[in-house]
């Protein structure tokens, strides 16, 4: 046996529809470049705005502009938009269904599996790639908010529920991100073999969050024969 | 293109290195770790690395399982009535790769008996590469691929 092949996919679109291809980009479904062969840095995933613009302008080159976002004075406050950074294209791409968070869209992110894998797969998010810690003020949270700021939820079986957040929502499969024991299941299931799970997700500051500019990493983990 | 993830950046024939804020790991070489099957008729054969395991090649009739990984650390299963080891691993978008463990499910009689192999150490963790961690579970995995004992 040998490992699957993961494809890592965003919607670029408005169209709340499912992935329609077979690991390679479809339409309004774009791959994450993982920027495993060459010297191109790998996308990345951006959470900005919240500024006087709300979003970055149409288009943004990769090295552009960006906006910082607000700290609430109450409660939390939800960055507005997610961008996918893509040095390889020099731009920054939208990903329009995961603004406005917490929404009902469903068809936001997805991860299609070529292969077989032997679990669920599981979203996790770390404080860097030696996977041992959680410590940085964004998956720690504060004082008032003692948990990570990303919110996510599986979506591949059903939609979010409204005002759904990694509180919440805990019941549907929704986590605050952060380690092993906060991760998120992406199916709910013990195989998974030649198709797409989906997810959505978005980071909530609280209003005592520590200033800070944080990279945690966003990883998925599995099983496989 | 080849969309396979490539494993850490420093890794020689041994074993790589991970840099992190404040810890540093280390790995296996997913490429010189493998499993090696004895039949009872005296036949040995060996697996591929941790990628393409080679596990669907194993016949029936195993006698004993064995891990050899790239740090020179020789494992042995203990006699069971049937094996089904799987492969552990961390992926990241930002294409990174990293092996927690192998997994070898093991059948004793009424319940499953799992040996998870370390295959990552770092500064915080207790277990280091090689070490083994067994639990028990009732439920036993469905798959075609379980390879009974001789």
């Amino acid at each position: 046996m040998s490992e699957p092949i993961l494809t890592f996919l965003y919607n670029h679109s408005l169209n709340d529809s499912p992935y329609p291809g077979d690991g390679e980009p479809v339409g309004d479904w774009k791959d994450i470049f993982l920027a495993t062969t060459s010297g191109v840095s790998p996308d990345r995933k951006v959470y900005t705005g919240g500024g006087i613009h709300q979003a970055l302008p149409t288009p943004t080159a990769s090295y552009g502009s960006r906006e910082a976002t607000i700290r609430p004075t109450v409660d939390t406050y939800p960055v507005p938009q997610i961008y996918i950074e893509s040095e390889l294209d020099n731009i920054m791409y939208h990903v329009p269904l995961a603004s406005g968070q917490p929404n009902t869209n469903r068809f936001v992110f997805g991860v299609y599996v070529d292969g077989l894998v032997t679990s669920d797969l599981y979203l996790e998010m770390w404080d860097d790639i030696t996977f041992s810690t959680f410590d940085i003020p964004t998956l720690s949270g504060s004082i008032n908010y003692p948990h990570s700021v990303f919110n996510a939820i599986s979506t591949t079986n059903d939609s979010p529920p409204e005002f759904w957040s990694g509180t919440t929502a805990s019941g549907v499969g929704a986590v605050h991100l952060a380690g092993y024991n906060n991760r998120l299941r992406l199916k709910d299931a013990d195989e998974i073999q030649n198709e797409c799970l989906y997810y959505s997700m978005y980071a909530a500051i609280p209003w005592d969050l520590v200033f800070t500019h944080d990279q945690p990493i966003e990883s998925y983990r599995y099983l496989y024969i | 293109m080849d969309k396979r993830v490539k494993p850490v950046r420093h890794l020689d024939a041994v074993d790589g290195t991970i840099y992190g804020r404040s810890n540093k790991a280390k790995m296996v070489n997913p490429y010189k770790s493998f499993f090696i099957v004895h039949y009872n008729d005296g036949t040995i054969q060996k697996g591929n690395n941790l990628y393409d395991t080679g596990w669907h090649k194993v016949r029936q009739g195993v006698k004993t399982l064995q891990y050899h990984l790239s740090t020179g650390h020789l494992i042995t299963i203990p006699k069971f009535n049937g094996y089904l080891p799987t492969i552990e691993v961390s992926e990241s978008v930002e294409g990174f790769k990293l092996f927690h463990a192998i997994n070898v499910n093991c059948i004793a009689h009424d319940k499953v008996m799992k040996y998870k192999i370390i295959l990552k150490e770092d500064n915080i963790s207790k277990y280091k590469i090689g070490d083994i961690i067994i639990s028990t579970s009732k439920k036993r995995m469905e798959s075609p691929q379980w390879k009974m004992a001789g």
